[in-house]
């Protein structure tokens, strides 16, 4: 065994601590760690109940709040009725205190809709639930889960509110609400109200635009363009673009009404429109009354108007057939609604009643007016009983009975004439014409005729035979040849009656086409006097509250200075020259306007032409009109600027009162000239619309008087026929002896013959002259000759 | 056969040059070091036991961990949940991938826990004495120690999926908690098959001549 030497290892101390046992300390310190932060962030467990689970997936959908994950799906499961999807959440520690009663919870999915693209991002990362804390407060154990984003944040200031609509129109959840075009609201959700099957639409005004709602504001629909066509012209309404498209509601309030602000969450009623919700302004206060017409009710509609001098004073409500109960026969009702607040401003009931009482008392009744000719629409209007009215006494409203409102036929207007009488008469006429010309003794004339003609053949055969001279036959041969021309003449009168007969339905047509021209320029003549009448009116209002203005003042005025006496009666003086002046412009005015219409009268001699020329003067008065209407409104507002500076003036100094009233005196003078203007357009106005009535009445007169003309014409031609064939059968009879006192003496039926020969040819001569000037001049049947 | 430690000597394990031992290890208090190369010499690993008892529990806790928090979340196309290693193998499975799930499955779930039972079946066997076997449990270690390694397949695939995928909401890769413990479970198991020293099994076979 061999030895080796190995060198000793060397030596030094051991330390005694193995630090091995740290790793598996550390090891228990990671892991309890690792449990410890798994048991404190495990979060509150809630239960989200939604419709449908699209897209949730457990451990997967987070729960997410201003896009920050607040907490995940732990597990998906059905409510045990399999109507709801419980999904178990688990809302992670930093957020379960935030959770209250009315956390809400939705899904949030791409959506694109017209007012934008949302939750795009969920197109990648799949559906995710969003969450709105709301007000802090106890958490829930379950949740009710929304298919969409609420709108409005529960904690956002503002005033939620519900309307009442018919119907929800393109509302939906998010329409924007505006006030004067500003977005304040929004709509946040909508339900059918089961009580009474209207849509209550949930609505949201933020702040501070919620301060804007009284208990006197009017909602209505926006939704889309609302078009109003009406006699003032043609108005336009859009809310935005946007509720164009995805519908929305605009509201208004009339802070000068009376109105309270709101407490709480209020209901409202959302009209249909702009123009439904302004009308109805007052029409919760309304006065309801009955009314039977006698006239026929074409033309007048639910929502017609009624106007006292040309005021709306309420509408139609409502038309309806009722039975008459004494005589079983049935009548129309029309029932109608006065606003209380145009008959009395403080909109007290009994007022408005009590005037309404005196005003029937003086003898208003209610009339069917025609509001416009093309249309041919009706209104109702409060008019003065032109004849004697007996007293009458509205029943109250509140003894729960129909009040019977008192009423007159509707006025026979000039257009009410019916040109068809006129056709019938012609038709009968020419009928007549023609049965004269198919009757039997017509017929028989011929006939005889024709047996004449061939008793003189026979003659002429007999006497040939028995070798009469040839001066006998060539007489009888002219005999035969004159029968022969009678004959004619007949067809000529026949064809003349048929001439006549076409003649007069060309008549007709013409006379058909004047009425409807005549029409026409009532029509045009309607309006102008309507839009005139409407200008008038206005400038007859600013003009009373200039003069009401200048009244105030004058007293003032009258109060600073009693001095100033004397130069108001010199102002006075120097008013009534200006009056005066006035008058005199006015007589130039009506001067003018009677050279009008004598050019009018001059040009009614061709009825058509006559017609367009009264259009265009009718244009021109009215353009003159308005011109008119156009000054006085300038020196109005002239008027009304020079006031104002005077009130400023007055109170400022007293002193200068002087001068003050004088330029009140001047300021009177031309308000009062105005006044004249306005009453003196009026007048020509009403002056040229008589004139014009006045001609187009003619026009009618004449047109009656030509049908009357062509009836007597008809008839004298019938005449005239009755005696032709008169003459024939006196003639055919003549010849008869004539041949009979041929056989005995031959001059005197020569002469006789020729004597007949001559009357034929005058007869036929008239015949085809009155022929040919029917021909050539139709109208001188009408115009004589 | 003659064991050396029986000889009296031991071999530096860093310049594998023999030294005699000139001190008994178990009583004293000294440490040998390599008259050579300087470093700490011992004829057996010492606290080899202790040692890898120690790292064998740690990683024993940490593995609890490791399988039950999420290694690594891939979001794909906005979809994606995280995914713990039992969840993965699954979800592989049933994506019909089962090679690749297969391999994870052995990687990730077989070859710690096979490594974890062999540690601690190695260890108590040691501590009983146990004469069963020897050469066989050594070549059990043997395998133990060279197979340890291919569980951080895992994590390196996790790292470079981390590192490469990164495209937002189309498909993102994050790392889990879960994916640290299982780190830790395989280095720490690595270590403690390191420690753990092979020739204790052969010192129950060896004393009883010694006796």
């Amino acid at each position: 065994m061999s030895e080796y030497i190995l060198p000793e290892a060397d030596l030094a101390r051991k330390s005694r601590f193995s630090l091995i046992w740290l790793i598996p300390l550390l090891a228990a310190l990671i892991g309890s760690w690792l449990a410890f932060k798994y048991y404190t962030e495990q979060g509150t467990m809630i239960v989200i109940n939604f419709e449908q689970a699209s897209g949730i997936e457990a451990r997967k959908t987070s729960v997410k709040y201003k896009d920050v994950e607040v907490g995940m799906v732990r597990k998906v499961s059905l409510s045990p009725d399999l109507k709801t999807v419980r999904v178990e959440v688990e809302i992670y520690p930093d957020m379960e205190n935030n959770l209250g009663p009315d956390t809400r919870f939705w899904t949030v999915t791409p959506r694109i809709t017209l007012r934008g693209v949302s939750g795009l991002q969920t197109l990648l990362s799949g559906v995710n639930i969003g969450m709105e804390p709301g007000p802090a407060g106890s958490a829930k154990k379950e949740y009710a889960g929304l298919s969409q984003r609420p709108s409005i944040d529960i904690q956002s200031p503002g005033q939620p509110i519900v309307l009442n609509a018919e119907r929800l129109g393109s509302l939906d959840i998010g329409s924007p609400v505006y006030y004067r075009q500003i977005q304040v609201g929004e709509v946040t959700g909508y339900t059918l109200n089961p009580n009474n099957q209207k849509v209550d639409v949930d609505v949201f005004i933020f702040a501070p635009y919620h301060d804007k709602i009284r208990t006197n504001s009017r909602f209505w629909n926006a939704s889309g363009f609302e078009l109003d066509v009406s006699t003032l012209g043609v108005t336009a309404r859009l809310e935005s673009i946007t509720s164009l498209l995805i519908g929305g509601i605009a509201f208004e309030t009339d802070f000068n009404e009376v109105g309270y602000p709101i407490t709480g969450k209020s209901a409202f009623k959302l009209y249909d429109g702009f123009k439904r919700a302004h009308q109805d302004t007052a029409s919760e206060n309304k006065l309801l009354y009955t009314l039977y017409f006698v006239d026929t009710l074409q033309g007048l509609a639910e929502g017609s108007s009624i106007k006292y001098k040309g005021i709306k004073m309420g509408q139609v409500e409502k038309i309806s057939l009722t039975q008459n109960q004494d005589n079983a026969s049935i009548r129309t009702q029309v029932q109608v609604a006065i606003y209380v607040d145009r008959l009395s401003p403080s909109g007290s009931r009994l007022e408005a009643e009590k005037l309404l009482q005196a005003l029937v008392s003086e003898g208003i009744r209610a009339q069917l007016t025609t509001d416009s000719i093309v249309t041919g629409a009706k209104f109702i209007a409060l008019v003065q009983d032109p004849g004697k009215y007996s007293f009458q006494t509205l029943g109250r409203l509140d003894s729960g009975y129909d009040v019977v409102f008192p009423n007159l036929a509707a006025k026979t207007s000039l257009l009410n004439f019916d040109p068809s009488s006129v056709t019938t008469e012609l038709n009968k006429a020419i009928r007549s014409a023609n049965s004269l010309l198919a009757s039997g003794d017509t017929k028989k004339t011929l006939k005889s005729l024709a047996s004449t003609m061939q008793s003189i053949d026979t003659i002429t055969a007999e006497l040939s035979r028995q070798g009469v001279s040839g001066e006998v036959m060539t007489l009888l041969k002219e005999a035969s040849k004159t029968a022969n021309g009678l004959t004619m003449a007949l067809g000529d009168a026949r064809t003349t009656i048929k001439t006549v007969g076409g003649v007069a339905q060309t008549l007709q047509k013409d006379a058909s086409k004047a009425m409807i021209d005549a029409r026409v320029m009532m029509q045009s003549a309607g309006k102008a006097a309507t839009s005139l009448s409407g200008s008038a009116g206005v400038l007859q209002k600013d003009a009373s509250k200039a003069m009401i203005d200048a009244r105030v003042m004058m007293q003032s005025a009258g109060k600073a200075a009693t001095s100033l006496s004397g130069s108001a009666g010199a102002l006075q003086k120097d008013a009534s020259k200006a009056m005066i002046d006035a008058r005199v412009m006015m007589q130039s005015a009506g001067k003018a306007a009677t050279s009008l219409s004598g050019s009018a009268g001059v040009l009614q001699k061709d009825a058509s032409k006559a017609m367009i020329d009264a259009r265009v003067m009718m244009q021109s008065a009215g353009k003159a009109a308005t011109s008119l209407s156009g000054s006085a409104g300038v020196l109005q507002k002239d008027a009304s600027k020079a006031m104002i500076d005077a009130r400023v003036m007055l109170q400022k100094t007293g002193k200068a009162a002087t001068s003050l009233s004088g330029t009140a005196g001047v300021l009177q003078k031309d308000a009062s000239k105005a006044m004249i203007d306005a009453r003196v357009m009026m007048q020509k106005a009403g002056k040229s619309v008589t004139v014009l009535q006045k001609d187009a009445s003619k026009a009618m007169i004449d047109g009656r008087v030509m049908m009357q003309k062509v009836g007597k014409t008809a008839v004298t031609l019938q005449k005239d026929a009755s005696r032709t064939l008169w003459h024939i059968n006196k003639a055919s009879l003549a010849i008869e002896k004539g041949i009979n006192s041929t056989m005995s003496e031959d001059s005197a039926l020569q002469y006789r013959f020729q004597q007949l020969i001559n009357d034929l040819g005058e007869a036929a001569s008239s015949f085809s002259v009155l022929a040919d000037t029917l021909q050539r001049k139709p109208n001188s049947l009408i115009l004589g000759k | 056969m003659i064991t050396a430690r029986e000889a009296g000597l031991i071999s530096c394990d860093f310049c594998h040059s023999l030294n005699r031992s000139c001190i008994d290890e178990s009583s004293s208090n000294l440490q040998m070091h390599c008259h050579v190369c300087g470093s700490g010499i011992h004829s057996r690993i010492p606290n080899s036991l202790s040692k890898t008892w120690a790292l064998v529990i740690a990683s024993l806790i940490l593995y609890i961990p490791a399988n039950m928090l999420p290694i690594m979340t891939v979001v794909l196309w906005g979809d994606g949940s995280p995914d713990n290693i039992m969840s993965g193998v699954l979800s592989l499975l049933y994506a019909g991938m089962w090679p690749l799930s297969l391999l994870i499955f052995v990687a990730s779930i077989v070859i710690p826990i096979a490594k974890l039972l062999t540690l601690l079946g190695l260890l108590i066997s040691v501590r009983r004495r146990s004469q069963w076997r020897p050469a066989e449990r050594t070549q059990l270690y043997r395998i133990t120690e060279f197979i340890g390694r291919w569980s951080m397949i895992d994590i390196f695939v996790i790292g470079i999926l981390v590192a490469l995928v990164k495209f937002g909401e189309v498909a993102t890769v994050t790392p889990g908690v879960g994916a640290l413990c299982f780190a830790a479970v395989v280095i720490l198991t690595m270590i403690a098959a390191h420690s753990f020293d092979p020739r204790l099994i052969w010192d129950v076979i060896e004393e009883p001549t010694h006796e």
